[in-house]
């Protein structure tokens, strides 16, 4: 009760109009930064962050959660609009999102996506509030061996992912594996496959590939389409309609708690939750063959999943002082230059501060929802712009955005190489998911392999010992199983059913 | 470099391919373009001789950058966003920290050191990315010659953790348990030559346990070791006091000792391992800044007063508390002195335990 209390004290000296004013310029910023392809939170907040600072605490944290959720939820809209994912978990928003939008259902797709991310941002506020210190605990008991079960798991969703060929998707997967080996190793002081080129040393940046290959690459794909045939003829209603609500409603629920469960652990990428819900709710949809075609629970489950992973990643943070992700550390280390100090007594020694720091969050996506609902119309203008325009003013953000990463021009180079590459394979149909999601996965799961090996002497035997790690290996080998089997019956199926048409 | 003659030649071929008017229409644009390039570099020169000729007085006169090598939120990041902070208010020109990480700090140091030495490009920089990468890698573009040193701001040691509900209540126990069991003892660090690499081997040197014994589980850093550590999945680690600040006061990991003579002032009942009898152990953490070497002394006077200044500044030393670091302020000759005597250690131990090959 007392924390009800202490709560809504917190709102008090949150909701001044002042505040609200910071809440709202930080929500709005972010958001925009997020829209850039590779800016995204971080260099949002590192920016930022001399700004606030001549605000006081108060306000400078509030405006500092606005521009974190707003740069988390700001990705989705060039997803959807565009098919150009900012960040990676913007990806699999990509999948439905943009076919949406091409169905004249944008504006739905926007709407179901800014609701999304307030579900999943207030129930990271309330699992922060309410059971902190008792879920922090549980993430610690993650290690190594554990982190690398996880890792199959989501490399299971390849399967589900590849479109109609698991044999091209596990090429693709495979190549993207390669091309993430490149540079140090992560045992070693060993440079791999940089062939004497050195700013391969410091590794492939992964907005590199994720622009090049998705923004990029659809860019030019654009170029060979006809003027006439511009993305979204028609706007159709901006709103989501009631029954989508209902719909999606319950996938919200699935996916944010998915991704807030996985975001206590720390160093679990938004990424990882928010491809795996996606599989998630295809597996358990009535009409999975919906999805990819433009249904809004595609849209709304990894929405929902990504930012519950980001907001969960609070609980890590403010109860052991651990960044789960690079603009969480910088948070941190700007709420620490205000005076809050992480760990369990942190709502004793901070009392007020902390409370308002908590509510400042809850308005944060209060104001991202009030914001973007009315922009929605807004934004779908943005398909309305001709191509001719639209696309050196993408090409021009995506080389912005990739400079920006690391201030490297060799990125913007390596992101163009991949645009080409990612026409071609996109011209001839190979998935680019499992390009993308085995580039991500293979250095985290080569590392996790490594510790655990490096724990166990060398032993397998680590992996059966862990309970955990054991029911998620089994878990993940039952899904690849079934998923192929599943796969397999579909496709006869379908032949037949050719067959049966053709006769 | 070598690319360049082909192009030209490719082009020349193609012009002699296409008609006479596009040929003159590509002559007019290229002599337009020479035009302007010219004038550039002209103004772009003169420019430069001013900067050279005139004295520190009028430094800063357009923006300086601040390079980090690593990746924003670590430790050295965050003191140099409010060093940056402070010199932009000192200096009145915007000082932009830029994070330029990569191959463990190199990528960044680089840049810097083959950057114009004229002051705008200054280096934020640690252990981990100078002492530690130089003694640990052969084959760096850069050498500790190409560094300007200037000063540091932090110096504080590394804590020897476990997890909190671990067996050793003292780094007696742990030491007697190490010994026993040396081949049971696995260490995070985030590599082969990597300071807390350097600081295990001090330490079990000073306990007479041979080091290749032990096994390194590599991280990419605290923000991964750490919970590694409080987890029970890995038993010991190094880690800079103030990384480890949060989880020891969590109570989710254990200070057992920490490195060199001093007590930290943040947890002054850990004994220090010169106290426990290993007065070997001596591996430190700093943050510092410097400049490329062959920058104008003027203009790396400036700098060094004004961190010193910073330095005895009551709002710099609060925020400092408020991040749970240590000052330290090492001029440009103590800060030299030190690089040259830890590079020496540091180098020493990789070529007794034989880290490289």
């Amino acid at each position: 009760m007392d924390t009800i209390h202490l709560l809504i004290a917190g709102f008090g000296s949150a909701l001044t109009p002042t505040n609200l004013m910071m809440a709202m310029l930080g929500a709005l910023i972010g958001s925009i930064a997020g829209m850039i392809p590779g800016v995204g939170p971080t260099p949002a907040i590192a920016i930022l962050m001399p700004l606030t600072t001549a605000l006081g605490p108060t306000q400078g944290v509030i405006m500092l959660s606005g521009i974190y959720y707003g740069a988390i939820y700001g990705g989705s809209t060039t997803a959807i609009l565009l098919n150009i994912p900012a960040e990676l978990q913007a990806v699999p928003v990509c999948f439905d999102g943009y076919p949406l939008a091409q169905q004249g259902r944008g504006g739905p797709a926007l709407g179901i996506a800014a609701i999304s991310s307030f579900v999943a941002g207030v129930m990271g506020v309330i699992g922060l509030v309410f059971f902190a210190p008792l879920l922090a605990d549980q993430a610690l008991a993650f290690g190594p061996a554990e982190y690398f079960a996880l890792m199959m798991l989501t490399l299971t969703v390849i399967v589900n992912l590849s479109g109609n060929s698991v044999i091209k998707g596990l090429i693709m997967g495979l190549s993207g594996y390669l091309l993430s080996l490149v540079g140090m190793g992560p045992a070693s002081t060993q440079a791999r496959f940089t062939f004497g080129i050195e700013p391969l040393t410091a590794g492939i940046e992964m907005i590199s590939v994720i622009i090049g290959l998705f923004a990029i690459a659809e860019v030019f794909h654009s170029f060979g389409e006809h003027e006439s045939k511009a993305p979204s003829p028609k706007l159709g209603s901006v709103y989501p309609r009631l029954t989508d609500l209902r719909d999606t409603v319950p996938t919200m629920l699935r996916s944010g708690l998915v991704g807030f469960l996985l975001g206590l652990l720390p160093g679990c990428s938004p990424a990882v939750s928010a491809f795996l819900s996606y599989d998630l709710e295809k597996r358990i949809a009535k009409k999975p063959e919906e999805f990819g075609q433009g249904a809004l629970r595609g849209v709304a489950a990894p929405e929902a999943a990504g930012n519950a992973t980001c907001s969960a990643g609070f609980i890590p943070l403010f109860t052991l002082g651990i960044p789960s992700s690079p603009p969480l550390a910088i948070l941190l280390a700007g709420l620490m230059i205000y005076g809050l100090q992480p760990g369990p007594m942190l709502f004793q020694g901070n009392g007020d501060f902390v409370w308002a720091v908590v509510a400042s969050m809850f308005i944060g996506n209060v104001m991202l929802l009030v914001l973007h609902l009315p922009l929605v119309g807004i934004w779908v203008k943005l398909t309305q712009i001709p191509l001719r325009i639209l696309q050196p003013l993408i090409l021009l953000l995506c080389v912005v955005g990739v400079y920006s990463v690391r201030n490297s021009m060799f990125d913007v180079l390596v992101s163009f190489v991949l645009g080409g590459v990612g026409y071609f394979l996109k011209s001839f149909k190979w998935p680019l998911v499992p390009f993308i999601l085995c580039f991500m996965l293979g250095p985290l799961t080569e590392r996790s392999f490594i510790q655990s090996m490096a724990i166990s002497d060398g032993s397998f035997s680590i992996f059966v010992h862990s309970p955990i790690a054991l029911t998620i290996l089994i878990f993940a080998a039952g899904l690849f199983v079934f998923s192929i089997a599943f796969m397999r019956r579909a496709h006869t199926r379908r032949r037949a059913l050719q067959l049966a048409t053709t006769e | 470099m070598p690319d360049r003659p082909k192009a030209l030649l490719r082009d020349r071929r193609s012009i002699g391919k296409k008609g006479k008017v596009t040929k003159m229409i590509r002559r007019r644009i290229l002599g337009l373009a020479l035009g302007v390039f010219t004038a550039t570099m002209g103004a772009a020169l003169t420019q430069q001789v001013v900067a050279a000729s005139s004295d520190a007085s009028d430094y800063p006169s357009k923006p300086v950058q601040l390079v980090v090598p690593f990746t924003a939120g670590g430790g050295t990041d965050v003191i140099s966003r409010v060093v940056a902070t402070f010199l932009s208010q000192k200096w009145g020109k915007a000082v932009n920290v830029v994070n330029r990480p990569g191959a463990g700090g190199a990528t960044g140091t680089s840049d810097v050191l083959k950057s114009n030495a004229d002051g705008y490009v200054a280096l934020a920089h640690n252990g981990s990315s100078t002492e530690a990468l130089i003694a640990g890698n052969t084959n760096l573009p850069f050498s500790i010659r190409d560094y300007r040193f200037v000063a540091t701001v932090i110096n504080e040691p590394f804590g020897l953790l476990v997890k909190a509900d671990s067996p050793f209540k003292s780094l007696k126990e742990l030491n007697d348990w190490v010994k026993a069991n040396p081949d049971q003892l696995t260490f995070g660090s985030t590599g082969p030559t990597s300071i807390q690499t350097f600081t295990v081997i001090q330490w079990l040197d000073s306990i007479g346990v041979d080091f290749a014994k032990a096994r390194l589980v590599p991280s990419n850093g605290g923000g991964e070791l750490l919970p590694q550590i409080a987890g029970g999945h890995v038993i010991v680690g190094f880690q800079d006091v103030t990384g480890a600040t949060p989880l020891v006061k969590a109570g989710k990991l254990k200070l057992l000792a920490v490195t060199g003579t001093q007590r930290t002032s943040l947890f002054p009942d850990v004994p220090t391992f010169a106290e426990e009898g290993a007065p070997g152990v001596t591996t430190h953490f700093w943050s510092g800044f410097s400049l490329p070497a062959g920058t104008p002394d003027a203009i790396a006077q400036k700098w060094e007063a004004a961190l010193k200044d910073i330095m005895n500044d009551p709002a710099f030393l609060d925020k400092l508390k408020s991040i749970n670091a240590q000052g330290g302020f090492l001029d440009s000759t103590a800060f030299a002195q030190m690089i040259s005597h830890d590079m020496d250690t540091y180098k020493q131990i990789v070529k007794d335990k034989s880290l490289i090959k």
